[in-house]
């Protein structure tokens, strides 16, 4: 009886236990599925443990808990999907639309460039202009180069008419005129509708050899192989000829107040001149020929350079003060620093030279065996530009064996900008934060000064020469397939200056940065805006949009 | 009647090209006791040797280039053209600011020494060392006139004479042609017509058949001679007028010639002589 009592109730505990453990099974099953987003297995592993025998109405009511949050969860995973697909719908549609606005982009570009093969300009600007509306953020290059191509061709000016090529053109007064000198000896000033702004040219004798403008922009100064320099005052028309050397005046240059002008000659001597053309002092010592000759930054002291292999500084009474003739091969570069505190000299012994305003020699900075051929300070930082590292202190030198390099005035190599392929123009941005060179290998490298390339811009022919828009992040290479291009800190090219039949001799642009001229060996002078000027005056006023049926001849269907 | 003897002052001429030579000096530049030099300097002929040699040198910082070149006859002159290459900065262009010196119209004494400058090379070239190349071409060009000047071109009675005879040929035989057509209608009219035996009428159709034939022959010949002679004279005078623009261009310019006069004067008093007429 005992055993049979013993008996029972161990079956009952074991059925209870079962009862328990069927429960909580299918609990913890369904809590799995749960786990793993299996919201069905899940729930139907809750409903199993709500049918478990003698289920207590706690567990039930647990049971049926774990059923609405496994719904629930079901609920947010499936709006949450949806969001998720929505996303990725609205996501696919705006790609699709920036596909098929950068196809159309590139159709437009497209009619445009073949709007201005036929003449069309105007059409080819409009369609340039919409594929550049096309793709605001960033545009292709191609549409950059549509659009660069058409605001060239349609706002090109042209000046021929020369007998001779012209070497030398630049905007004056305020960009309201401008002069051209070409090998006919002549130097003409033009306003900018192409008409004469004097009756007369200024004529030389002999083939001009330098034109400077002066600080104000409203005189110049051309010097000649006849001996003779002339200054020419673009406002009042009036002209002064300086007469004094006895060889060709080899160049020039102004006083930073204008009030003065300095001459060098191949005759060994510099001559100081009031403006109206009185020699004040004949600057005497040199041995050769006076290639260069410049004023220090507050008018008090001048700066020759000789073929002698010298540089001398001279007050302005014409008295040597000193003799910087440390170099022993012929000196390539002499120049003052912007706050004229130091000079700074480049030899073709390979020597790098800092001098102090006294002409005491303070750094000899070593290049090797190769010649130092150009070297100068970084610019100081123009008016309304932020130029972290304009100082008008790190010097940039070029010498022959291709490199780059930038040094202090404490005479510490900072930077050794070494490319690919040696380069034998470089320049600084005129903030002094970039550096431009045109390498041997027809590719142009942007760098920052602290030596990270930034840009390397290919082109099909010999790079000559660069030149910086002053007030803007563009800069244009002049290359020797009679073409100059116009390109932005990316390296994406803005425009190409291919108007030009024979070799362009000189690109300038204005002070203000919106326009570019160049003159050429084809005798002409060719005038043009930089697109984003072209750019902001379509934005002001939007050409009209394009008839059907043009677009369908440029291949442009809606 | 007039005759006039013409003397050509100043006879022009046309530039032509007779010989083009040319040499190339090379040297090496180098830095040598603190001074660019030119070492190793050397020339050789190229085509059609008129240079006597050529050298290289460097002055401060000019770029002498000396030659000496055959002397040449009278009307003859060179002309010169360089072109420079260099190790490291490759083709040069230079710039005709740049360039002393003469470059056309040379006309050497034997033995005289040339010379060409660069001034300011070692300020324009970038990196000047190493080996150097001047091609230096000398083009010999000579003058020519296209016309003898000593005879001005005639179209006269002398040249014209040819194409009379040949119209006149012409017209002979036309001339010929219509006889032998009234021949053959009379014939055919008078002689063959009203004879009403056949026999005795065929000889006079035969007759005046052939001379219709000799008519037709005639004719076409005729007119074919003056046609032939109007095309001849047409071309003839057409290469005189050329020659004539060519005579007053090249020959007849400025001129003094001598002509016969004879005036008669308002007032009855009459001269004679000779006068100057100069031609400009």
């Amino acid at each position: 009886m005992r055993s049979l009592l013993l008996a029972s109730a161990l079956l009952l505990s074991v059925h209870a236990g079962a009862q328990d453990d069927c429960f909580s099974r299918y609990i913890n099953r369904g809590r799995d599925f749960l786990k793993k987003e299996q919201f069905n297995d899940a729930i139907r592993q809750f409903n199993l443990a709500r049918n478990c025998p003698n289920v207590s109405s706690r567990q039930q009511e647990e049971a049926i808990d774990w059923i609405e949050e496994a719904n629930q969860q079901n609920i947010e995973l499936l709006e949450y999907y949806r969001e998720q697909a929505y996303a990725k719908r609205d996501s696919a549609l705006a790609e699709a639309q920036q596909a098929r606005d950068r196809a159309m982009a590139l159709l437009h570009a497209s009619g445009a460039l073949q709007a201005n093969e036929r003449g069309d300009v105007q059409d080819g600007l409009a369609l340039a202009f919409r594929a550049l509306k096309l793709s605001p953020e960033t545009p292709p290059p191609f549409v950059l180069r549509a659009f660069g191509e058409s605001a060239y061709l349609s706002h090109l000016e042209t000046r021929s008419g020369f007998d001779r090529e012209v070497v030398f053109a630049n905007f004056a007064m305020d960009e309201k005129q401008y002069i051209t000198v070409s090998r006919d000896s002549t130097m003409r000033i033009w306003n900018r509708d192409g008409s004469a702004a004097a009756a007369a040219p200024i004529r030389h004798e002999g083939y001009i050899l330098s034109t400077t403008l002066s600080p104000s922009g409203e005189q110049v100064l051309t010097t000649s192989t006849d001996q003779t320099a002339w200054v020419w005052d673009l406002k009042s028309k009036a002209f002064t000829h300086f007469i004094g050397h006895e060889d060709e005046v080899t160049s020039g240059n102004f006083s930073p107040d204008g009030t003065k002008v300095v001459t060098c000659s191949r005759d060994q001597t510099a001559i100081l001149w009031g403006r109206k053309g009185q020699m004040m002092a004949t600057l005497k010592g040199h041995k050769g020929p006076v290639y260069e000759a410049h004023f220090s930054p507050d008018g008090t002291k001048v700066l020759t350079r000789s073929a002698d292999q010298t540089a001398k500084l001279w007050n302005m009474a014409g008295t040597l003060l000193a003799d910087l003739d440390a170099h022993s091969v012929y000196l390539y570069d002499a120049s003052f620093s912007a706050d004229g505190q130091f000079i700074l000299t480049a030899g073709g012994d390979g020597f790098l030279r800092i001098w102090d305003a006294e002409g005491k020699l303070v750094q000899s900075m070593p290049h090797g065996e190769s010649l130092v051929r150009s070297a100068f300070f970084s610019p100081p930082c123009p008016e309304g530009l932020e130029c972290p590292f304009g100082d008008g202190q790190t010097i940039l030198a070029l010498s022959t064996d291709g490199v780059v390099r930038l040094w202090d005035l404490q005479g510490r190599l900072l930077v050794n900008m070494q490319s690919a392929s040696p380069a034998h123009w470089a320049g600084f941005s005129p903030d002094g934060n970039y550096i431009l060179a045109a390498c041997e290998d027809k590719v142009t490298r942007l760098w920052k000064t602290n030596g990270q390339l930034m840009a390397e811009m290919e082109q099909k022919a010999k790079i000559l020469s660069c030149r910086f828009n002053p007030r803007k992040e563009q800069f244009i290479t002049i290359s020797a397939d009679n073409t100059a291009s116009l390109w932005n800190y990316k390296g994406e090219l803005l425009m190409e200056l291919n108007g030009h039949k024979a070799p362009i001799l000189n690109v300038q642009f204005s002070s203000d940065g919106n326009y570019i001229i160049s003159c050429s060996e084809d005798r002409t002078v060719l005038l043009s805006p930089t697109p984003d000027v072209v750019l902001a005056s379509l934005e002001a006023a939007p050409p009209p949009p394009l008839p059907a049926e043009k677009l369908v001849k440029y291949g442009i269907s809606q | 009647m007039s005759s006039s003897f013409t003397f050509a002052l100043a006879q022009q001429y046309l530039p032509q090209l007779l010989n083009s030579s040319s040499g190339k000096v090379t040297g090496n530049i180098e830095v040598l006791n603190g001074a660019f030099k030119i070492t190793g300097s050397s020339f050789s002929q190229v085509n059609d040797g008129r240079f006597l040699d050529a050298s290289i040198h460097l002055r401060n910082a000019d770029l002498a280039i000396n030659y000496r070149l055959e002397p040449v006859l009278t009307n003859q002159e060179y002309r010169i053209f360089l072109a420079a290459n260099t190790e490291h900065s490759g083709q040069l262009v230079i710039p005709p600011e740049h360039l002393e010196g003469i470059v056309e119209g040379i006309r050497p004494a034997e033995e005289s020494l040339l010379q060409l400058v660069w001034t300011d090379f070692l300020e324009q070239v970038f990196d000047p060392t190493g080996k150097i190349e001047i091609t230096i071409r000398a083009e010999l060009w000579g003058r020519y006139s296209p016309i003898d000047c000593s005879q001005p071109p005639l179209f006269g009675s002398r040249e014209k004479w040819p194409h009379l005879i040949g119209a006149g040929a012409g017209l002979a035989m036309i001339g010929a042609a219509v006889l032998f057509k009234q021949k053959s209608n009379q014939i055919y009219d008078n002689d063959y017509l009203p004879e009403l035996n056949q026999d005795i009428a065929q000889p006079f159709y035969d007759d005046a058949n052939s001379k219709h034939h000799a008519f037709v022959i005639l004719t076409y010949t005729g007119i074919t001679v003056l046609a032939a002679d109007a095309l001849w004279y047409l071309l003839h005078r057409s290469r005189f007028n050329q020659q004539l623009k060519l005579y007053r261009q090249f020959c007849s310019g400025n001129s003094l010639s001598l002509q016969p006069h004879f005036e008669i004067a308002p007032a009855n008093q009459s001269s004679a002589g000779a006068r100057l007429v100069y031609n400009f």
